[in-house]
C-alpha cells in the first residue's frame, strides 16, 4: 500500500474518532492505560494531527486540509480552561488537565496553525496563537519554570526535569519566537532548558553513549533510557543548532540519533526502555515509530544517513483495515518480558490510538508526493483474535465502535464519539 | 486535598479507578441519573467526568470555584422531590437517605463507592478531617433492607496489588529498576478484583439493583 493510501486511510479513520469536543478513543501506553474515558483528549495527539494536515495542505495545495487543521485547532481553543490548561490533556492518565508534554505539544500545533493561517491571509490566526500563548505563559512559565534552575519541571512544585517534555516545550518556544519575531522565548527559556537536557546526556564510548535519561531530579538521573523519548528530543536540539550555529547542539542530536539506531532490532522495532542494569523490551511501539522516523529524517541534511527501512516497514506494517495503525506488539509481555511472536496478541496491541496514530500520520503526510491529491480511502471493518490476561478474545473495530468480546460476553465496548465506554468489564479495568 | 481548585492535581490510582467505574456505569444507564458526593474534593472528579449529570443538593462548599476551574457554566443540581432515577451514584456516603432509596424504582440501580478494609491507608482518607463515611458492609446492609440486591462487587487496590508494590520496592533495593517496573505493572494489573478479596481492598465498588 502506498504512503498516500495509508495517509488517506488514516485521515478517514481520524474522522471516525471525532466526538463533539474533538478526537477521542481509548489509550494504551507503557505508563498506564485509559480505556474507560474515551472523550476528546486535548493532548499531544493534536501535534501530529495538525502537523499532518498542514503538511498535506502544503504538499497538495488543497484547502480542505487546512480546514481540518483549523477544526482541530478549534477543539483546543474551545477546550481551554480559565487556568490556561487544556481540558483532558493527560492522555493515558485522562480525564485530567495539566498534562506534560501534552499541553506543550498542543501549543506547538496551535502555533504552527497560526503561522499557516497568517501565511494564508486568514485574520483569525491570532485566536490560535493567543490560546497557545495563554497556556505557555500561565502554565509552563507561570507554574513549571524555575528561574534559578533554568529548567521546566514535570509538575508544579516537583523539581523533576523530563528531557523529552522539555524538548517538546522548547519546540513550541522556538515556533512562538518565530511567530512573534522575538528571541526572548528562546534566549530566556528554551536554551537554558535545553542546556539542562544536554548536561545529563550520556557521553563517551559506552553502549549508552548518546542516550538521554528519561528524567532527572536536581540533575541526578535514575538511569532509565527510552529510545522513543530520546528520538523526540532530536527536533528541539536541531532547532537550537540552527538558531545558534553552536555545533554542540548538533553533536547532541546526532549522538541521540546514533543511540536510537544502535538499538533497532532485526524486526525494525525498538526496545521500550533500557536501564543502567537490564532492559524491558516490550511492548515495542509501532504507530509511534512515525515520530522516530520523522526525527531521524531531520538529521539526514546534517549527514546522518541510517538505514531505516526495517523501521519504516514495521510502522507501515501496523496499518489496520479501519485505517488506524496498531499501537505496539508485546503488551502482554510487559510484566514477564517473554514475547512469542507466533502467539495471539494482547488486545491492547491492536488498539489504534489517536495519540499514537497521529505520529505515523505526521510522518507519512511528509511522504505524500507533492502536487498530487490523495487517493480515496480504502477502509473496512476488522476482527482480530487476541488475548485478555491470557484468555482468548476478539477485538472488533468498525467506523462506529470498538469492542472486545470473549465468546458471547462483552468485555469492552466504545461507541465512537461518546465520552465514556459503555462496557468496561473488570478484566479490562487496567489503568 | 486541593483537588477541587487545582485542576492539575489528581487523586491516587484507587480513586481514579473508582471514579471511572462510576462514570462508566452512570453514562451507560438508560434514563435519568444523578450522583451525591461525600466530600468536597469528589465534586471536581465527578463534574469533570460527567458535567451534564446533576448532583443532589451537594454539601460541597466549592460548587462555584469547581465549576469555574473546570470551565463549566455551572454544575447541575437535583433535589429528591418525587423524581425517580434510573441510576444513582454515591461516593463515600456518610449515610443513605431513605428518600434517595425510594427515588430508585424497581430495576433501577444504586452505585456506591465505599471504603473497604484497607481504606485507612489511602492518602485521601488520611487527609479527611472528621468525615466518617459508611463502609461497604454498612452500605450493603442498608440497601438490602430497602430491597436492593448486589449485582456487582469490585475491590480496588486489594492486598495482591499491595504485595506487588512491595515486591517492586524490594527489587529497587537491589538496584533492579527494570524488575521494579515489572512489579509496578503487575501491581496495576492487580488493582481490580472480585470475589472475597473485594472486601479486603481499599475501596469497594458496589452495583445494587432494586428488586422488581
Amino acid at each position: 500500500m502506498s504512503d498516500a493510501q495509508l495517509v488517506a486511510n488514516l485521515d478517514a479513520w481520524l474522522d471516525t474518532m471525532r466526538g463533539p469536543d474533538g478526537y477521542g478513543g481509548p489509550v494504551v501506553h507503557w505508563w498506564q492505560n485509559c480505556l474507560s474515558f474515551t472523550g476528546a483528549g486535548l493532548d499531544w495527539r493534536y501535534e501530529g494531527i495538525i502537523s499532518g494536515y498542514l503538511t498535506l495542505w502544503r504538499r497538495t495545495g488543497e484547502a480542505r486540509w487546512l480546514a481540518k487543521a483549523r477544526r482541530a485547532g478549534d477543539d483546543l481553543v474551545h477546550g481551554q480552561l480559565p487556568s490556561g490548561n487544556f481540558r483532558h490533556s493527560c492522555f493515558e492518565a485522562n480525564p485530567y488537565a495539566g498534562g506534560t508534554p501534552h499541553e506543550a505539544a498542543a501549543d506547538l500545533s496551535l502555533l504552527r496553525l497560526a503561522i499557516a493561517l497568517r501565511e494564508d491571509g486568514d485574520e483569525e490566526w491570532g485566536r490560535y496563537a493567543a490560546a497557545a500563548e495563554n497556556n505557555l505563559r500561565c502554565y509552563y512559565i507561570g507554574r513549571l519554570w524555575d528561574e534559578n534552575a533554568g529548567a521546566f519541571y514535570q509538575y508544579p512544585n516537583a523539581p523533576v526535569v523530563v528531557p523529552n517534555k522539555t524538548c517538546t516545550l522548547a519546540e513550541a518556544l522556538f515556533v512562538w519566537a518565530a511567530l512573534r519575531g522575538t528571541d526572548e522565548p528562546i534566549e530566556r527559556y528554551a536554551l537554558p532548558a535545553l542546556h539542562a537536557v544536554v548536561a545529563i546526556q550520556i557521553s563517551g564510548s559506552e553502549r549508552r553513549a548518546g542516550a538521554i535519561p528519561q528524567s532527572a531530579l536536581r540533575g541526578v538521573a535514575p538511569g532509565d533510557y527510552f529510545p522513543y523519548y530520546i528520538a523526540r528530543c532530536i527536533p528541539a536540539l536541531l532547532l537550537a543548532y540552527e538558531y545558534s550555529d553552536d555545533e554542540r547542539w548538533l553533536a547532541s542530536a546526532m549522538a541521540a540519533g546514533e543511540f536510537v539506531m544502535r538499538h533497532v532490532d532485526e524486526t525494525g522495532h525498538l526496545p521500550q526502555v533500557l536501564y543502567t542494569r537490564g532492559v524491558n523490551r516490550f511492548p515495542q511501539w509501532i504507530a509511534p515509530l512515525g515520530d522516530v522516523l520523522r526525527a531521524l529524517g531531520m538529521l539526514r541534511p546534517h549527514g546522518f544517513s541510517p538505514d531505516t527501512n526495517g523501521m519504516e516497514a514495521a510502522a507501515r506494517g501496523g496499518a489496520l483495515e479501519p485505517g488506524g495503525i496498531a499501537t505496539a506488539r508485546g503488551f502482554g509481555a510487559q510484566i514477564g518480558q517473554r514475547y512469542d511472536r507466533d502467539a495471539l496478541p494482547d488486545f491492547r496491541d491492536n488498539i489504534p490510538v489517536a495519540g499514537w496514530a497521529d505520529k505515523s500520520f505526521a510522518w507519512l503526510a511528509g511522504r505524500v508526493p507533492p502536487g498530487q491529491p490523495l487517493p480515496p480511502p480504502q477502509t473496512a471493518d476488522v476482527t482480530i483474535d487476541c488475548t485478555v490476561r491470557g484468555w482468548r478474545a476478539q477485538w472488533h473495530e468498525t467506523n462506529e465502535e470498538m469492542a472486545l468480546t470473549a465468546g458471547s460476553r462483552a468485555l469492552y465496548r466504545w461507541r465512537k464519539g461518546e465520552a465514556w465506554a459503555g462496557v468496561v468489564a473488570p478484566e479490562v479495568m487496567m489503568r | 486535598m486541593s483537588v477541587a481548585i487545582d485542576i492539575t492535581q489528581r487523586p491516587g490510582l484507587a480513586y481514579q479507578h473508582a471514579f471511572d467505574w462510576l462514570a462508566v456505569r452512570l453514562h451507560s444507564a438508560q434514563g435519568p441519573v444523578a450522583y451525591a458526593i461525600g466530600g468536597d474534593w469528589h465534586l471536581a472528579e465527578m463534574a469533570s467526568r460527567l458535567p451534564a449529570v446533576p448532583t443532589f443538593g451537594s454539601n460541597a462548599v466549592s460548587m462555584t470555584p469547581v465549576s469555574v476551574a473546570l470551565g463549566l457554566a455551572s454544575i447541575p443540581t437535583a433535589e429528591l422531590t418525587g423524581e425517580s432515577w434510573a441510576a444513582v451514584g454515591l461516593v463515600e456516603p456518610e449515610r443513605i437517605e431513605q428518600t434517595l432509596l425510594d427515588s430508585i424504582p424497581p430495576g433501577g440501580r444504586l452505585y456506591v463507592v465505599a471504603g473497604g478494609r484497607l481504606a485507612r491507608f489511602l492518602a485521601e482518607r488520611k487527609a479527611q478531617d472528621g468525615h466518617r463515611s459508611m463502609t461497604a458492609i454498612e452500605v450493603v446492609a442498608e440497601a438490602r433492607a430497602a430491597g436492593f440486591r448486589v449485582v456487582e462487587r469490585l475491590g480496588i487496590h486489594p492486598p495482591a496489588a499491595i504485595l506487588e508494590h512491595y515486591a517492586g520496592a524490594a527489587a529497587m533495593a537491589f538496584g533492579r529498576r527494570d524488575a521494579r517496573d515489572r512489579r509496578h505493572f503487575a501491581m496495576r494489573r492487580s488493582m481490580v478484583t472480585g470475589g472475597r478479596a473485594a472486601g479486603l481492598s481499599a475501596l469497594v465498588c458496589l452495583a445494587m439493583e432494586r428488586a422488581q
